[in-house]
């Protein structure tokens, strides 16, 4: 009976506060969870707090882990991560596809930081980027929980990925595909289009100008590539006759650089900056 | 099965240990499930009053530009293809039987609001300027508000509760919990499509707004890998599958979902724990082999499956019985074959007991995804 109480205690808890996924969703791989991170991070629940927003439209919930190992980027040791929803009172705002933090749990994080705030980090594919860690009762491993039931490996072209099988991995085990997929290339299939809008210029010479755009678009070449939407891009432009002749060299992909070989030619007369272009690589 | 006959079916399944318990959170979200709130201590479905949705347009009369309206083959307006999602939800049917009553309208576009609020209007938005909703991966996603009422037990029937929302609306109703607003949001970072089949590298705005509404008007998940709801995503189904339509008229009711549709009744056990909470429970069209609907089981590990006429199949699934073995969705049946793709069977591990490389029914071929 005690043990049927327990049970029954525990499923109760995982029943209420779970979410599933009311959200449509990219389903990524683990490269493209790699590559759009700016932050991957294992690390412990603090605390929690939800709380409407200052114009009281709407309810955000923040969650403060306390940094225990970092994979990749630079993160502060606590992190704050903002996800809508969460219950005030009796309002509860449900936006699922969220990540359900458990107190004083340890997680593996794949974080990007919020453009409207640095401060806060957002999860990389909403629930995609959370994988909350726990030791198996029976062999006292550590495994942590693939939330989407299991995880394609992804493949730097196109073709589909290895699966990483769930719903449940060794942390170790995890770890190395984390590490894998952190030294893979990145590379640009040819003829991706790339859609974006120039962001700045500025003067490099004799009728030369460098150039800065961002991506407008989240985009996935394949499956072993992501490009997020707000990706800068540079390049150099030159003035050639009556055109600005455009050539771009590299995309920063969650902080890192990755080359690519595409040109635009574009009427000169008005400023570049805030033309929106689409950029076919090469 | 006749309609209205009621099949008692207990089934027991094997569960290794405790280990299994941590893995319950990430499977719960695999079953057909409505959204839910916590009253008096009870989960229960939050449903909008009196079976009434109005949703609006946040739209100044032009198609954002991240909607292609014109391109591919029987491009159509945005508004079109949202009012064409909503009445596939108001008119969910199964073998000509209506099974919902829920009155679905379209109000008057709203001017561009820079985020969806809690306002008691229900906005469809496809330019939200608040990037902190929109992590890389996300397409998009409805927020949905709910209240409840503590003052009686929700099982009481016949009650009334009144709400007061957004200041000033009174709704009075017989649920116990209610959902006051739902607001949808495309990303704006995301390519749709309105054509028949999407454009190339866009999504297909048809099906996602099908599904997106039907999470707004109170439906979570599905396990089974045809429908609207199913929990993977990408699957672009733009109509109704039976358990999308036994979804719906289990929260809005009509006339015909009682009197057409049957029940198979159970109770899922665990070895040495009694009923199982939250076990995933099947109905598999005999004949067909068609996955109908799925449910998860109550706290004494008691079902119910709403099932039309036919004969039945119970798939009693496994939450897991191990870290490696379990099944996380499922499509349909006409036998049964194991693997993490179809052309790798056996998946199942043979000296493992739940698989043991036997058929379980006459059936001759699953497909879904196991692990």
């Amino acid at each position: 009976m005690k043990i049927r109480t327990q049970f029954l205690t525990i499923i109760v808890a995982i029943l209420m506060s779970a979410s599933a996924s009311a959200t449509t969703l990219m389903r990524m791989s683990l490269d493209q969870l790699t590559q759009a991170s700016t932050e991957i991070v294992r690390g412990h629940v603090v605390s929690q707090s939800t709380q409407w927003n200052s114009g009281h439209t709407r309810i955000y919930t923040f969650t403060t882990v306390a940094l225990d190992q970092s994979y990749k980027g630079n993160p502060p040791s606590t992190l704050v991560i903002q996800q809508p929803g969460g219950r005030v009172g009796k309002v509860q705002v449900f936006v699922a596809g969220t990540i359900q933090f458990h107190p004083q749990t340890d997680y593996l994080l794949f974080l990007e930081r919020s453009a409207s705030d640095s401060s806060k980090f957002l999860p990389v594919g909403m629930m995609q980027g959370g994988y909350r860690v726990y030791r198996d009762v029976a062999t006292r491993e550590e495994k942590l929980i693939l939330p989407l039931g299991f995880l394609r490996r992804g493949a730097p072209a196109t073709g589909v990925g290895a699966v990483i099988a769930g719903p449940a991995v060794p942390v170790r085990q995890f770890q190395r595909e984390v590490s894998t997929a952190l030294g893979s290339p990145m590379i640009i299939p040819r003829g991706t289009a790339i859609p974006i809008a120039i962001k700045s210029t500025r003067l490099a010479g004799l009728r030369r100008m460098d150039v800065t755009g961002r991506t407008t678009s989240d985009l996935f070449p394949n499956e072993g590539l992501v490009i997020p939407a707000g990706s800068p891009l540079s390049g150099i432009a030159e003035r050639v006759g009556n055109s600005w002749r455009i050539s771009w060299t590299d995309v920063s992909i969650g902080g890192k650089q990755v080359l690519l070989s595409a040109r635009n030619t574009e009427p000169a007369g008005e400023a570049l900056r805030g033309r929106v272009l689409r950029v076919s690589v090469r | 099965m006749g309609a209205k006959r009621t099949n008692r079916v207990r089934v027991r399944i094997w569960v290794a240990g405790m280990g299994c318990l941590a893995l319950m959170g990430a499977i719960l979200a695999y079953a057909f499930t409505t959204i839910q709130d916590d009253v008096n201590g009870i989960a229960v479905p939050s449903r909008w009053a009196n079976a009434s949705f109005t949703w609006v347009l946040n739209n100044t009369g032009t198609a954002p530009s991240n909607v292609d309206v014109s391109d591919g083959t029987n491009p159509l307006p945005i508004k079109t293809v949202l009012a064409n999602a909503a009445s596939t939800w108001a008119a969910a049917s199964l073998n000509g039987q209506q099974l919902t009553n829920i009155n679905i309208t379209n109000g008057a576009d709203v001017s561009t609001l820079a985020t969806p609020q809690v306002d008691c209007t229900n906005v469809i938005s496809f330019n939200d300027t608040n990037t902190a909703d929109f992590p890389t991966g996300t397409i998009a996603l409805a927020v949905v508000s709910q209240d409840y009422e503590r003052t009686a037990s929700p099982d009481s029937p016949g009650l009334t509760y009144t709400y007061i929302e957004c200041g000033n609306q009174t709704v009075t109703t017989t649920s116990p919990s209610i959902i006051y607003d739902a607001d949808i949001i495309f990303n704006p970072n995301s390519s749709f499509s309105t054509s028949t089949p999407a454009l190339s590298n866009s999504y297909d705005l048809p099906s996602i707004a099908t599904r997106e509404i039907g999470y707004a008007l109170g439906l979570d998940e599905s396990a089974i890998s045809h429908t609207v709801m199913f929990s993977g995503g990408e699957n672009q189904q733009r109509t109704l599958a039976s358990d999308d339509v036994i979804a719906i008229g289990y929260l809005y009711p009509s006339s015909s979902f009682s009197s057409y549709l049957g029940t198979l009744s159970g109770q899922i056990t665990l070895a040495n724990i009694g009923g199982a909470y939250a076990a995933h429970v099947v109905a598999i069209d005999a004949v067909t082999g068609n996955a109908i609907t799925d449910r998860l089981t109550n706290s004494d590990g008691s079902y119910n499956l709403y099932v039309p006429p036919g004969n039945y199949y119970v798939l009693a699934l496994p939450l897991g019985s191990d870290s490696t073995h379990g099944i996380s969705y499922i499509g349909d049946f006409s036998g049964w074959s194991c693997g993490y793709d179809m052309s790798a069977p056996p998946c199942c591990d043979t000296s493992a007991t739940e698989c043991n490389g036997a058929t379980l029914f006459p059936a001759t071929n699953f497909t879904g995804q196991f692990f």
